[in-house]
């Protein structure tokens, strides 16, 4: 990995953070736990 | 490093991902490639105590790289599976270099580890905006201890259960 030439598509605004909250991240494991528990 | 790396994304039900999204995991992966080959002897992450410490990451978009460390009494629960976060510049708020521990932002990724024949696998649960790292613990306050849990059940099954045909790979 060449560091020095790295370019961050986050920071050159190609790309918009596709981060989540809390709220969304706790409900997305309830989901995805009862997917798994149902197997 | 002898072994492959794989990633496995369990993001959203339905298996999706998002270009962006994908473009994060296949930086996490160039970012372990290059980590496990520098050193494997702490597979998971690299050391928290020397190189994060010492060292600036091995790749700009990725800082610091911690195992849970909380809740205190499933610590070994937490160890068994790997369960860590990884500060991430999804933002493109990091300006000059730090050392890769001292390298945080809001912005993480929910991960967990293990190893498995040739392969290092790792399992990607969530991106996050909104992680604290306000505090010494902040990241461990983020998640109750129930959550944690949670998150062991889901990742201990995608450790049992590898490969599974439900299992979406990148």
């Amino acid at each position: 990995m060449d560091n020095e030439k790295y370019i961050n598509p986050f920071k050159t605004g190609k790309f918009k953070n596709p981060g989540v909250d809390k709220k969304t991240s706790v409900k997305r494991l309830a989901s995805k736990l009862k997917k798994v528990r149902d197997k | 490093m002898s072994k492959n790396i794989k990633i496995i994304y369990d993001i959203r039900e339905d298996g999706s991902l998002e270009e962006s999204e994908r473009y994060i995991l296949e930086e996490f992966r160039k970012y372990k490639l290059t980590s496990l080959s520098i050193s494997s002897d702490n597979f998971c992450t690299p050391n928290e105590e020397t190189t994060q410490r010492e060292k600036f990451s091995c790749h700009p978009f990725f800082g610091r790289d911690k195992v849970f460390n909380f809740p205190e009494r499933i610590l070994h629960l937490i160890w068994k599976e790997h369960l860590a976060h990884i500060h991430i510049d999804s933002d493109g708020d990091w300006e000059a270099p730090k050392f890769q521990w001292f390298t945080t932002s809001k912005n993480a990724i929910i991960y967990s580890a293990f190893i498995e024949d040739d392969e290092y696998v790792f399992v990607i649960y969530d991106i996050l905006k909104d992680f604290e790292d306000s505090d010494y613990r902040g990241a461990h306050n983020y998640y109750s201890e129930e959550q944690i849990i949670d998150f062991l059940e889901l990742a201990e099954w995608h450790r049992m259960h590898h490969p599974h045909e439900d299992q979406s790979v990148l």
